[in-house]
Formats: C-alpha cells, structure tokens, sequence
C-alpha cells in the first residue's frame, strides 16, 4: 500500500472554511486518506465541524449523514462515551476547541467509496486534540453519507469564527 | 427553542460573519458562493438546534468523574453512610440543567 499526495492546503490567515477535495479531487482512487494537522480556531470555544462535498463541488444539503463516536478518553477524566448524530454536518471534535497553547487538532480520515455514483460513501476518523478546558481528548468513530452518489472530498469549518491555522492534505491510497 | 428562531439566528449570525472566505485546495482563497452562504446559514441553525438540545448532555458527560472512581465514592459512601456520589451527581445535573 502506498499514498499519492493529490494537493496539500496550508492556512496562515483566517478562513471560514477549507476545503479537501473539492475542486482539487482526483478520482483515480478507490479509497483515500485526508489528514488535518495543527488545526486551531480563531473564535474561543467553538467546534470544529465538517460536511461532504458532492460531485459538483458543491456541499451535500440536505441532512443525510450518520455519525458514530465510537470511544473518547481524556487524560484528566478518563471515560468512554458515544454518540449519533443525524444531521446536516458531522462533528470532528467532541468538545469545543479554545484559544490557550496546543489547544489544537489532528485528524486521519479514510474516505471509502467516495467514486462510486451507486453506493453510500463511507469514511472513518481518528482524531486528537486539546479541548477549551484543557483535556487531551481522542476519538474514533465513522459515518455514512446515506445516499447513493460520487462524493468528493469535504469541507472543514468552525461552528463560529475562522480557521486560523492548519495543513490540509489529501492522499490516495493505493494498492 | 423552535427551528425557526434558530434559523433566524444562524442568519444573523452567518450576515454578521460576511464576509465569509474558502480556502481550496490549491491554496487559493476565495468569497462563499450564493450556494455556499445557504448552507453555512443551515449549519448554523442545526448547530443551534443541536447545542440546544444535546449541549447539556455533552457538558454531562465531560463533568462527571471516571466511573472507577465514582465506584469508589459509592462504596465509601456504604460504609460510611454518607452521600458523596449523589452529591457529585446531582451537582454535575445541576450544574447543567437540561433546557
């Protein structure tokens, strides 16, 4: 197994959102990885969230998505949790992410199906950061876009306020 | 909270926040689409919606003590006779009550 970089994204000033993918996608793959480095947000207190892009470019509206956390721990509260969500947008951090030193984000994310117009796209996460109070949290988890089309990529942004920081980067994987 | 009063405010907040700015792939940055403001304006509210409605049990689940311990606290409590778990636990539910 190998990585393609298809592009690499680099933030250094406030942006509402960026995206992975998008109009940069490469369909020569079956399965991908996107990974999110050093992701910090410009507004205390706020999630990071993220949403499918379509074949078009264009966000996937209407409210498809399933999403499962599968376990979270925190080194100073250590505890195992879960969640679904059934909404318009998929969360990548269980707890709001402040303005403090290292209070940022990692994340890996495979990208599965994602070419083929006649399956639901499937992808699974994992991810670390330092939430607003301090905590070092992990998670694991994945989600379903139940819809049977071509997706490419998706769009990353703050519940409130900029990007301020952060490298973006998209891979295919191959065999 | 209704859906409509948190469509108005995520309106509201998605116009004060214009204007509003995409980083592509390539690097290059550019202003939200037409297409790109609705969507962010649904987010908003079903962002809203769900910290309305879930935010208390996120806030929960970050407030309460390792089971391990709070295992603890219940078995002191059976020797002892005091109420050191309830007492965390009714504090964590009071100090996020449900909407």
């Amino acid at each position: 197994m190998g990585l393609v970089k298809i592009h690499e994204t680099v933030v250094t000033s406030g942006v509402s959102s960026v995206d992975i993918g998008g109009s940069n996608w490469d369909s020569s793959y079956e399965t991908y990885l996107g990974v999110i480095q050093n992701l910090s947000g410009a507004t205390d207190n706020t999630y990071t969230a993220l949403r499918i892009l379509d074949n078009t470019n264009s966000m996937v509206i209407s409210s498809l998505y399933n999403q499962t956390h599968l376990a979270m721990t925190e080194i100073t509260n250590s505890s195992f949790g879960g969640y679904i969500t059934a909404n318009s947008f998929i969360y990548l951090t269980n707890n709001r992410l402040g303005l403090g030193t290292h209070e940022v984000a990692y994340a890996l994310f495979y990208l599965y199906r994602f070419n083929d117009s006649s399956s639901y796209s499937y992808f699974t996460q994992y991810q670390v950061n330092i939430e607003n109070g301090g905590k070092t949290q992990g998670l694991t988890g994945g989600g379903v876009l139940k819809q049977n089309a071509q997706h490419r990529g998706f769009r990353i942004y703050q519940s409130s306020g900029n990007i301020d920081d952060g490298t973006f980067t998209l891979y295919g994987i191959t065999s | 909270m209704t859906e409509e009063q948190a469509l108005a405010q995520a309106t509201q907040n998605i116009e004060n926040a214009k204007p509003m700015l995409k980083q592509l792939g390539n690097n290059e940055v550019v202003e939200y689409s037409e297409e790109d403001y609705a969507q962010a304006i649904i987010d908003n509210k079903n962002y809203i919606l769900d910290e309305y409605n879930n935010g208390y049990i996120k806030a929960r689940q970050q407030a309460y003590l390792p089971i391990a311990e709070q295992l603890d606290m219940q078995y002191w409590d059976s020797v002892n006779g005091t109420t050191t778990w309830a007492d965390h636990v009714a504090q964590v539910k009071s100090d996020n009550p449900k909407p």
